[in-house]
């Protein structure tokens, strides 16, 4: 390899050869071997080279330079704050054992006594306020000192140095970390879990003692020469971060062991006894399958949250598979591998998984419940842990795809409905024990239904590359409860009823009918006397009949479920309350107002005299459907009056839902039918609809249209997007129709408006300023925030438009209001059914 | 800042005292960068990012061509390996009776995947200045890589070249470089 030449041969080759397999490339060597065998020997060289899995080349120095920069750091500032010799508290230093950011550790002594104790010194930084931390030590000491335990190096004294530097001394331990230690000794797979365990009882007994470390990684957790572990600077990290430090050194602390580090520390939340199951949990996933759990790279706190927030955690066994490089370090050859991860499979991946997740909450509560499980396991005992919930995937899942589910919160908020959260007419608030029993029973093994169907790499995923849709969701769902919970036919009635629900809620009535009337016929065979699933089912059918234009049969089946509730035994009136509210929508329906106006204000107060307030939140639907029934026979002013409560409550309604186990809050629909009733009994002289999400049902948007035609008739400006042409046509004058910016190129679209012929505004929303001078100046009253938020997301700048509008004098009245924000609600939703879990 | 861009312009132009000056304040940085990392702590968050800084804070903001943005993040690989070298070099003068440290890559992070591997620098620095004589992009990949910690992802961004002729690159360097720094043997093969 000696020249350029030569190279450029050797080069060309390797081209060539990389691509083959070693057999492959054997062959070819033995006829360039005849040619000319000294290039054959440097390839065959090369190859081998290329071959060999361990080259320090793989990693990249910069993952491991701060070793390096440690001392390079060192160079430029080579004066320490202690030197040998020097006299600290009782003790006088040794050696220098090691500096980092937050200060020296040196070997010492103790210099004021003829035993000779020797103790590793942390001498701290300048930077903290050292008269707190004196006072915490002073406080903390006695609490720390009487740690003990073999398995925790023993906390000796601490103090002030003559240079004011804070220090304390711990037990100098001499050992090797434990991950130095699992590979120098070979241990095998139990023998790390078994140590972890031991790792885990000192962590506990500290706990017990409520003690928590904070910082536990392998460079504080040693095995001695006797093999027994021991840990290092317990009860350090709260010292320091507590006391005394200012805003920017606090920040440091935090960031002191990125890989390590549970979330909660990250994002500056409570720390306590799960924030060291976590750590436990980082090294033991790195002690069985050779790598860190997380990508935890990024240089500021920021993005490494995000780091942290984003990333799912491969189960270790999976872990294990995927990166024999990483295996071959702990000591396996590639037969073990498998092996090893089979063993790891199942209860492991469970257990360490359990450890990891993200929500303290979530976690093993203490050190000691991670090593029970540990000795679970080593005793092939069952584990405690269990698999991670739905909320907590959905939650995941609607972290990784923030934007698309949005508009999907609310099916999937209907999915979680029959699982745990009662629906909106249920009657939970009479729920007896026994049955709430067996609720949480049932609900715990859909609950499993559902972890699978989102935990599977599923067949549709894999049909459409990465991503399902919700409604393939709900496909997929429906197919697997045929097939996973055969022989389970409550299970199948109850999911089976509430993938119907939210397959209502995607707009897809139809199908919701089919699967809602299969569960109904599950149900009547298993409750030939008839059950209260069987009631809520029905319940559910009636309003789908209505919904889907066949408000008789919707009131035959209201009054079947009626019927059916006055004949269970038990209190039902709150179930009673929510088929009556069916039974009005039903009439409402075929037009028979003034007893729908009846209905309404009796279903109000006797939801009122149930509920014991006439404040409450749950009457918001109720006074939604009371204001929906003024304005359909002209009452606006009353409409609007019962509109505005109706608003107030559901305001609260998200705060009440989340204190009391109350029900089925709000599904999409519901909150856009307000969003559109509020628009519409303001009586603006604007008005501005877009595309109507599913979930406005069809009654609502006839009922809609009928008003939207009258105020258009008395002057109100109405711009529209191209989804309302076909109800354009009612319209008669004022007119802007809104079309995203294409429809100047669609000439069916014109020939449309053409035969519309009225005036109409063309806004353009990529451009909305340019539209302005031909837009009428009128007040801007209604905006609807989540397709603004979508507009915005879809870059168009509305806030131009607002802001065009302000100058020229029009009032823009924006109707944002978080707290309702669905997506907000719906998280909301999950906490509470976390919490409930 | 405006220097590095208007050094960076020079280069483009030819000048050579001008890459020197370069290389010089790019290597500063770094290593005040390196310190400064140290020093808060953060010693584990990856010094992938303390090229991206220097990146950021000597250059981005008034750079406009793209050249030079390669042309900068080679400049930082080359100083990232000087600065490792120089480190080494300043440990072992320091030591009496020198010898060759070997520095364990492995001190820290996971558990190691390589977990033999150190590396002699002064020997790799001396492997690849033996590369440099015959193929002298394959030293910039190196340096890129395994100096600067960019994934060949980001080499491919900004040298233009696609990630699998990297790929099939860094294979070449890497074992020109084994066998340059003794871990094969002579053939095995059979």
């Amino acid at each position: 390899m000696t020249t350029p030449e030569r190279w450029l041969r050797l080069s060309t080759l390797l081209d060539e050869y990389l691509d083959l397999d070693r057999s492959e490339q054997a062959v070819q060597l033995q006829s360039l071997q005849a040619s000319d065998p000294e290039l054959a020997t440097e390839l065959a060289r090369l190859l081998a080279a290329d071959r060999e899995s361990a080259s320090p080349l793989d990693g990249s120095l910069v993952d491991h330079l701060p070793t390096l920069l440690d001392r390079i750091a060192d160079t430029p500032e080579p004066s320490t704050a202690g030197s040998p010799q020097m006299r600290i508290g009782p003790f006088r230093l040794l050696r220098l054992l090691g500096r980092g950011g937050m200060g020296e550790v040196w070997l010492a002594e103790r210099a004021d006594s003829d035993f000779a104790q020797q103790v590793a010194l942390k001498l701290l930084k300048r930077g903290m306020d050292s008269l707190d931390i004196l006072a915490r030590f002073e406080r903390e000491r006695r609490i720390l000192a009487a740690l003990e335990h073999p398995f925790i190096a023993r906390f000796v004294d601490g103090g002030l140095s003559d240079d004011g530097l804070p220090w304390f001394a711990m037990e100098y331990v001499e050992g090797e970390t434990i991950t130095d230690h699992a590979c120098s000794q070979g241990l095998d797979l139990r023998a790390r879990v078994a140590l972890m365990a031991r790792v885990c009882e000192a962590v506990a007994y500290a706990q017990s003692r409520l003690i928590v470390h904070r910082d536990l990684k392998p460079s504080n957790i040693l095995i001695d020469r006797e093999g027994r572990p021991r840990l290092l600077d317990f009860g350090i990290a709260k010292l320091l971060q507590e006391g005394g430090l200012d805003d920017q050194t606090r920040t440091q602390m935090r960031a002191l062991s990125p890989a390590y580090a549970a979330p909660e520390q990250v994002l500056d939340q409570p720390v306590g006894m799960a924030t060291d199951v976590y750590a436990l949990g980082v090294v033991l996933y790195q002690l069985v399958t050779g790598r860190l759990p997380q990508r935890r790279d990024a240089s500021s706190l920021e993005a490494l949250s995000q780091q942290i927030t984003h990333q799912d955690i491969a189960r270790p066994s999976a872990a294990l598979a995927d990166h024999p490089a990483a295996a071959e370090a702990l000591g396996l050859s590639p037969g073990e591998v498998g092996r090893q991860a089979r063993q790891i499979a199942g209860d492991l991946d469970v257990v360490i998984l359990n450890a990891l997740r993200s929500d303290p909450a979530r976690r093993y509560a203490s050190a000691a419940a991670l090593a029970d499980d540990l000795h679970a396991w080593l005793e092939r005992r069952p584990v405690r842990a269990r698999p991670d919930s739905l909320g907590y995937r959905t939650r995941r899942f609607m972290q990784r795809h923030a934007v698309g589910v949005v508009a999907s919160a609310a099916v999937l908020l209907a999915l979680l409905a029959g699982l745990g959260v009662a629906m909106w007419q249920a009657e939970r608030a009479n729920a007896e024990a026994r049955r709430a029993e067996a609720q949480a029973d049932r609900a715990e093994r859909s609950k499993d239904f559902f972890a699978g169907l989102f935990h599977d790499a599923s067949p549709v995923r894999q049909r459409r590359g990465a991503e399902f849709t919700v409604r393939e969701l709900i496909e997929e769902a429906a197919a697997r409860l045929e097939v996973q919970l055969d022989g389970l036919p409550h299970e199948q009635a109850d999911i089976g009823a509430s993938l119907a629900y939210a397959m209502a809620d995607l707009g897809d009535r139809a199908t919701a009918l089919t699967m809602t009337e299969r569960a109904i016929e599950r149900l009547r065979v298993l409750h030939p006397q008839g059950s209260v699933a069987l009631a809520r089912a029905i319940h559910q059918r009636a309003g789908m009949l209505t919904d889907l234009g066949k408000p008789q049969e919707g009131e035959a089946a209201a009054r079947e479920a009626l019927a059916l509730y006055q004949r269970l035994p038990g209190d039902h009136a709150m179930a009673v309350i929510g088929v009556r509210t069916a039974l009005l929508v039903a009439a409402r329906h075929q037009g028979r107002h003034a007893e729908v106006i009846r209905q309404s204000e009796a279903v109000l107060r006797d939801r009122e005299s149930l509920l014991g307030s006439t404040e409450h939140p749950a009457l918001a639907v109720d006074w939604f459907n009371l204001g929906v029934a003024l304005q359909n026979v002209g009452r606006y002013g009353d409409a609007a009056e019962a509109a505005r409560r109706a608003e107030k409550y559901l305001k609260q309604l998200v705060l009440w839902d989340k204190a009391h186990d109350s029900a089925r809050a709000l599904s999409g629909g519901m909150k856009r039918r307000l969003m559109i009733a509020r628009a519409m009994m303001s009586e603006p002289r604007l008005l501005i609809l877009d595309e109507p999400t599913a979930g406005v049902d069809i009654e609502i948007r006839r009922s809609m249209w009928k008003f939207i035609s009258a105020i258009n008739a008395a002057g109100t400006t109405v711009i529209l997007t191209t989804h309302y042409l076909e109800e354009a046509e009612q319209l008669c004058r004022n007119i802007a129709i809104i079309d995203h910016g294409r429809i100047i190129e669609n000439t069916s679209m014109r020939r449309l408006l053409a035969k519309l012929d009225v005036e109409t505004f063309v806004l353009d929303l990529a451009d909305p300023v340019g539209a302005l001078p031909e837009l009428p100046s009128v007040q801007l009253r209604c905006i609807d925030e989540l397709t603004l938020e979508a507009e915005m997301a879809r870059g168009h700048d509305l806030n131009s438009l607002f802001a065009a509008l302000s100058a020229a004098g029009i009032t823009v009245r924006s109707m944002r209001n978080k707290a309702n924000r669905l997506e907000e609600l719906f998280v909301r939703l999950i906490e509470r059914d976390e919490a409930a879990a | 800042m405006h220097e590095v861009t208007a050094l960076l312009a020079q280069v483009r132009g030819g000048d050579r005292a001008a890459g020197d000056r370069l290389f010089e304040m790019v290597y500063r940085d770094l290593r005040q960068l390196a310190a400064r990392q140290l020093g808060r702590g953060n010693a584990a968050l990856g010094a992938t990012s303390l090229v991206h800084e220097a990146w950021f804070r000597l250059a981005r903001p008034d750079a406009q061509v793209v050249n030079d943005r390669q042309h900068f993040f080679a400049v930082a690989a080359r100083a990232m390996r000087q600065i490792a070298i120089d480190h080494v070099r300043a440990q072992q003068a320091g030591k009496r009776g020198g010898g060759q440290v070997a520095v364990s890559l492995d001190d820290i992070g996971p558990l190691p995947e390589r977990q033999t591997a150190s590396v002699d620098l002064v020997a790799l620095d001396q492997a690849l200045q033996r590369l440099g004589e015959l193929d002298p992009h394959l030293v910039q990949l190196v340096e890129m890589r395994f100096f600067a910690g960019l994934d060949l992802d980001e080499i491919a961004g900004l040298t233009g070249k696609s990630t699998r002729t990297l790929k099939r690159d860094w294979r070449k360097a890497r074992a020109f470089l084994q066998v340059q720094l003794g871990g094969i043997a002579d053939d095995d093969d059979t």
